[in-house]
């Protein structure tokens, strides 16, 4: 038995230097993210959008909403797509061949006519069937599709769209008024040199929200949301951000995001037989990017401009996350020659190789890490050491870098009107490894099984909805 | 090797308390301070509105904490810079923000952190305080960056109608085009005139008057704008064009036919945009041979202006139904049924 012990041992100590390395690495990134946030925290956002809101010749945007199954929030989305504080854009509700009431709902609500189509064919997708135009609202369209999955809807809709930019929105995400408005001033203000935006995605779950506005921020009650909250703003304010400060940022968001139309034309559309499109797009935008040898580049906005609802069950959550690793494993595969290769600089020395080892191979350490603590307190071929460090090494991995990131939320704005959900996100932060992490932990393996044995679908969750539409 | 494990936890695990005892108290300040803002300004508001529309000659009285009293004298101001009707209002505002707000500013624009400096920007350009313009001159010169700090100093260079701005634009051909007209909308009417008599205006630079004279649609610049669309370079002659379009005039249709039958696509676009939107049945054929033009937009454009002409319908039928080209005859179909506005 001694060799096993020797062997559990060793396998404790890499595991307990690689997160000591991301633990580093996520603090490098913090310092990094940190400057900017607290450069602009004080900036009055108003001010800062005013001009552009009313410059006539800001970018017309198309706002591409594809949906599947969505009878329940559609209508309000549309809606709120309507809203938006824009100078001009067109919304497009893509009906990806939905089997219940999707685009009935938008038919009626918004009385939609059918109009015959001359759509250019930027990329193949399942057939067009139908189109329709709101006779309440010229700039709203339906059209509805067979069946080809969320990346195939949006390769619809940007072959329909008129526009030279294309913002893409989840069915499920509700946009801040001012979204396009914020994420477009850093494309015009570059002049075009910015292809391509995304802004920090925040939990509506516990807030208030009345007809798109965020009216009153407040915490959920329920833990696994909380967590997720948490989470989000690691993930965004940290790492996002200090990827995007470096031009590296791998991921907009699937459920908000602005790109150039043409740069995305030329990176080829979206990927349809992945889960993960919204990374593998942006992967090979970059990669268009570097091959032309051109100077533009993709970025990030820390203020938050979409909420979304998180799935608020262990089921939809598990689904969730088993969804995002299968993705993230099937893009780092597809784009394997940019890792580590010169060429792409950034992309592929730092970038890539973080989301393979901090993003991707997490997981496969953590479980260990989690397996190597449970057999060390039950069997004892592993030193009684080794255990306790491992421990602490868990616990501190993931609480640090939360309260960094809490700390981040509480320079940006929107941010919890009281300091209790203030120190409520805090605690909750430190009980993260034992309960939430290996849960999530696990459920990313299961992904990484999954990826391997290419098994996929939309993902749906059931929806509750977070705004209150007839409620001012 | 555990004593040094329980050091670094140790050492991590007061970090974080004393980042939570950190956040706890600041915010506890930040939520105290917005309270009394708040409670100050909804004591004084009607009081100063009063006050600064000409109604009651006493100005009411403010906290005499700085930071509380400039923070509600900006909320306030902010407020009534919206509502300002008459240059009496415009008066009472400089003069009421200069007063409170001068001397901050200053400091600010010295030795204020980057929002604060930027945020004191926007207040001084929104405010009028032209008293301040020969400190962001100074302070636009000191700037190495080319970030919003920088664009919001020429935005109020602009609005003071700072004359040294011209060579600036002149010179620097990295703005973009909707910041030159972000700047040529603040500039006062005289200096516009002025530009437009220079005689080595850079391209980059014409593209943007051009464009922003055709937002304008002021008579005025109308002469200007035509006498570009024969420009030697391509992308003077283009907005040229987009600025006929929402001018809605060209002197003579002769002038359009030479972009009917352009090599360049984009000029058959806005010429036969511009044939619809003033109805040039002359055009009607051409239009219909452009219908079935190799470029999306053409076809669009073309479809779109037989819609417009006054046998609209029946000629957009003809094309749905008659026309050689399969392409022409979708456009024409997704037109008879699209409901559009006119694209400009």
């Amino acid at each position: 038995m001694e060799w096993l012990s020797w062997i559990v041992n060793t396998v404790a100590i890499i595991i307990i230097i690689y997160m000591a390395s991301v633990s580093l690495l996520y603090i490098g990134m913090f310092l990094v993210a940190g400057p900017r946030i607290r450069k602009e925290r004080q900036l009055n956002r108003e001010a800062h959008i005013e001009e552009i809101s009313m410059n006539k010749d800001t970018f017309p945007i198309s706002v591409l909403v594809p949906a599947y199954n969505e009878e329940v929030g559609v209508v309000s989305t549309a809606r709120s797509m309507l809203a938006l504080n824009y100078p001009q854009f067109e919304v497009i509700v893509v009906d990806d061949g939905s089997s219940d009431q999707t685009s009935e709902r938008v038919i009626a609500e918004f009385r939609m006519k059918e109009i015959d189509l001359a759509v250019r064919r930027y990329f193949d997708t399942q057939p067009v069937e139908r189109a329709y135009q709101s006779t309440l609202f010229p700039n709203l369209f339906l059209i509805q599709k067979q069946n080809g999955g969320k990346a195939d809807a949006l390769n619809a809709g940007i072959n329909f769209s008129k526009y030279p930019y294309f913002a893409a929105i989840d069915g499920d995400s509700l946009l801040d008024r001012d979204a396009l408005l914020k994420t477009m001033k850093p494309i015009i203000d570059s002049n075009g040199k910015v292809t391509a935006t995304g802004g920090t995605v925040r939990i509506a779950n516990g807030s208030r929200i009345v007809r798109s506005e965020v009216e009153n921020i407040a915490l959920p009650k329920t833990p696994i949301v909380l967590m997720q909250i948490i989470e989000y703003f690691r993930a965004f304010l940290i790492g996002r951000l200090g990827l995007s400060r470096m031009n590296m940022l791998l991921i907009v968001s699937g459920a908000f995001g602005v790109f150039e139309k043409s740069r995305v034309i030329k990176a080829g559309g979206y990927k349809v037989n992945t889960v993960g499109e919204d990374m593998e797009l942006i992967v090979r935008m970059h990669k268009s990017i570097k091959d032309e040898k051109s100077d533009q580049r993709i970025e990030y906005i820390q203020d938050p401009v979409c909420w979304t609802e998180a799935p608020s069950t262990v089921a939809s959550l598990r689904s969730q996350r088993r969804r995002w690793q299968r993705g993230l494993a099937e893009t780092l595969w597809t784009h394997k020659s940019m890792l580590l290769n010169p060429k792409y600089k950034g992309i592929g020395l730092f970038a890539l190789p973080y989301y393979l080892f901090v993003e991707l191979l997490s997981a496969i350490f953590e479980l260990l890490g989690y397996i190597i603590i449970v057999a060390g307190l039950l069997f004892a071929f592993i030193s009684w050491e080794i255990t306790l460090v491992m421990f602490m090494a868990t616990v501190l991995y993931g609480s640090l870098i939360s309260s960094l990131a809490v700390l981040l939320e509480e320079w940006t704005y929107h941010k919890y009107p009281d300091v209790k959900s203030l120190l409520k996100l805090f605690l909750w932060s430190l009980s993260e490894a034992f309960w939430y992490r290996p849960l999530t932990v696990l459920w990313r393996c299961e992904g990484l099984i999954s990826a391997i044995r290419q098994k996929g679908s939309w993902g749906n969750m059931q929806r509750k909805g977070i705004s209150e539409e007839e409620a001012a | 090797m555990i004593t040094v494990v329980f050091w670094i936890s140790g050492v991590f695990l007061l970090l974080q308390v004393v980042l939570l005892t950190y956040l706890s108290f600041s915010k506890q300040k930040v939520i105290r301070k917005d309270n009394e803002v708040e409670q100050v300004y909804h004591r004084v508001l009607n009081p100063y509105l009063a006050y600064l529309s000409g109604e009651g000659d006493q100005e009411p009285d403010l906290p005499s904490n700085e930071e509380t009293r400039i923070s509600v004298i900006e909320k306030l101001l902010s407020g009534y810079v919206s509502n300002i009707k008459s240059t009496g209002d415009e008066k009472r505002l400089k003069h009421t923000a200069e007063k409170h707000l001068s001397e901050y500013y200053r400091d600010i624009l010295n030795k204020g952190s980057w929002a604060e400096r930027v945020n004191a920007l926007y207040y001084i350009e929104d405010f009028r305080m032209d008293l301040l313009q020969s400190e962001v001159k100074r302070h636009f010169h000191s700037l190495k960056e080319r970030d919003e700090e920088y664009r919001q100093s020429l935005r109020v260079l602009a609005s003071f109608g700072e004359k040294a701005l011209i060579q600036l634009l002149k010179s620097d051909d990295t703005f973009s085009t909707g910041f030159i007209k972000e700047l040529l909308r603040r500039l006062p009417a005289d200096l516009l005139e002025e530009l437009k008599k220079e005689k080595d205006i850079p391209v980059f630079f014409q593209i943007g008057m051009i464009s922003y004279f055709g937002e304008t649609g002021y008579y005025e610049h109308l002469p200007y704008v035509e006498h570009h669309i024969t420009h030697s370079e391509k992308e003077v002659r283009l907005k040229a064009l987009a600025a006929l379009c929402q001018y809605r005039y060209i002197s003579s249709a002769d002038k359009l036919a030479p972009f009917l039958t352009s090599e360049l696509w984009e000029e058959r676009m806005y010429g036969a945009r511009l044939s619809g939107i003033l109805q040039l049945t002359r055009y009607s054929t051409t239009l219909m041979k452009l219908a079935g033009d190799s470029k999306w937009w053409v076809r669009f454009a073309a479809c779109e202006a037989l819609k417009q002409m006054p046998d609209g319908e029946i000629l957009l039928t003809f094309a749905a139904e008659g026309h050689e080209d399969l392409y022409a005859r979708d456009m024409a179909r997704q037109l008879q049924t699209l409901k559009t506005g006119v694209s400009r």
